[in-house]
């Protein structure tokens, strides 16, 4: 009976502790420095046999997920100010960057650093205090914030089971792809499948369904999965995110969207009508003009332009 | 493009994802959808001929009235030109 109860206690024990560890079976150490969160998460191994793969990643916005066209890297400072100023979050319980916290920081990082959720209050002080440093034109700053991104490990192994009951969690020695196997890198030795790599709903876990409200304060940032579930889809459309922003084209990794031609061309139809004509303004007196009819069709998965 | 009011309580659009949670007005194009815009263009007087110049950009944040200062494949993005001769008959 005694071993019974002992055995019953370790499962429940089990159970706790894989569902507090979020995102992996075991409870990931979690970094103190912004630089301890860098190295947990350095991905320049992949590079020497995944080149093309790393320099398509490299010119992508993932590679840039705090800055993006700088516009991201403005928004991520003015939101830290507003959560400062003590008047737009009265409740948020942060009036200088001291006070700040990952769960300040995560309604932002939940897809533009989600590996910030295994870093301490402490990294959420430190990125806080560099990204508002870079936004006002530090470049030993601004150069630090372009080491956190969305880098392959982000990709294929944080971020690359969606459903842990019945996938499991992530094994942090493994990398996941398309497939299963060796893996030439000693961390990294295995490779595992992930069933939704190459599906939408991968890609829609940031470039997301409308509002997060997971968060005290919710926040709304990309929506094109929700367009792409509610317009698309019912639309009848057939294809993955995967399918126009990485396999067309042999775009791969650079995962592009509007700053290419090739990606402009595919989403959008445009066709243009024009009639000159002789309008009678009123009895014996004509204006000459022309009618131009101006049609766009949107062939894209989701609304142009998302939120 | 889609707008969205602040903390969605009133019908003042904002800009930043912290504030956002719901659209209030969305004029983006839709998946599968046409969008028609039809433009009336006079001629002036005694002429005859002119050049339409057509021309769709993409602004990511700023507003249309500055469309001339604006970068190119930075704040602004032409998405496709066209230029038609027109002749009256």
């Amino acid at each position: 009976m005694a071993k019974k109860f002992l055995l019953g206690f370790l499962g429940v024990s089990a159970f706790l502790f894989g569902s507090t560890a979020g995102q992996t079976a075991e409870v990931p150490k979690k970094a103190k420095t912004l630089d301890e969160l860098i190295k947990m998460y350095d991905a320049s191994s992949c590079k020497s046999c995944h080149q093309k793969e790393y320099e398509q990643w490299s010119k992508s916005f993932h590679a840039f997920s705090l800055i993006g066209s700088k516009r991201t890297l403005g928004s991520w400072a003015s939101t830290i100010k507003l959560i400062l100023d003590g008047k737009t979050y009265p409740h948020a319980k942060a009036t200088k960057v001291e006070d700040l916290k990952v769960s300040h920081l995560m309604f932002c990082a939940k897809c533009h650093l989600p590996q910030l959720r295994n870093a301490e209050d402490s990294v959420a002080v430190e990125l806080a205090k560099l990204v508002l440093s870079a936004a006002e034109g530090d470049e030993k700053a601004f150069e630090k914030v372009k080491q956190v991104n969305i880098n392959c490990l982000v990709c294929h192994q944080e971020m690359a089971l969606v459903h842990k009951w019945r996938d499991g969690y992530v094994d942090k020695k493994a990398i996941y792809g398309k497939k299963e196997g060796a893996h030439f890198d000693p961390k990294y030795s295995s490779l595992k499948k992930s069933p939704i790599i190459d599906r939408s709903v991968f890609c829609g876990q940031c470039h997301g369904t409308g509002p997060n409200f997971e968060f005290d304060e919710p926040s709304q940032c990309a929506t094109a999965y929700g367009s792409y579930l509610h317009a698309y889809i019912p639309s009848g459309g057939t294809k993955t995110c995967q399918q126009c922003h990485m396999k067309e084209d042999n775009l791969g990794h650079f995962i592009v969207a509007y700053r290419d031609p090739r990606m402009v061309k595919k989403a959008i139809a445009y066709q243009v009508e024009v009639l000159p004509y002789y309008y009678l303004h009123k009895p014996g007196v004509y204006h000459n003009k022309a009618r131009v009819v101006v049609k766009i069709t949107n062939k894209a998965g989701h609304r142009i332009p998302d939120g | 493009m889609p707008m969205a009011a602040g903390w969605d309580r009133d019908n003042k659009m904002m800009f930043g994802a912290d504030r956002k949670t719901g659209y209030m007005v969305d004029t983006s194009l839709q998946p599968g959808k046409t969008h028609k815009e039809i433009m009336e263009i006079r001629f002036p007087e005694n002429v005859k001929k002119m050049k339409v110049s057509v021309r769709l950009w993409y602004l990511p944040s700023a507003a249309a009235e500055n469309i001339e200062k604006l970068t190119e494949n930075k704040d602004k993005f032409l998405f496709f030109a066209e230029e038609r001769e027109v002749t009256l008959p």
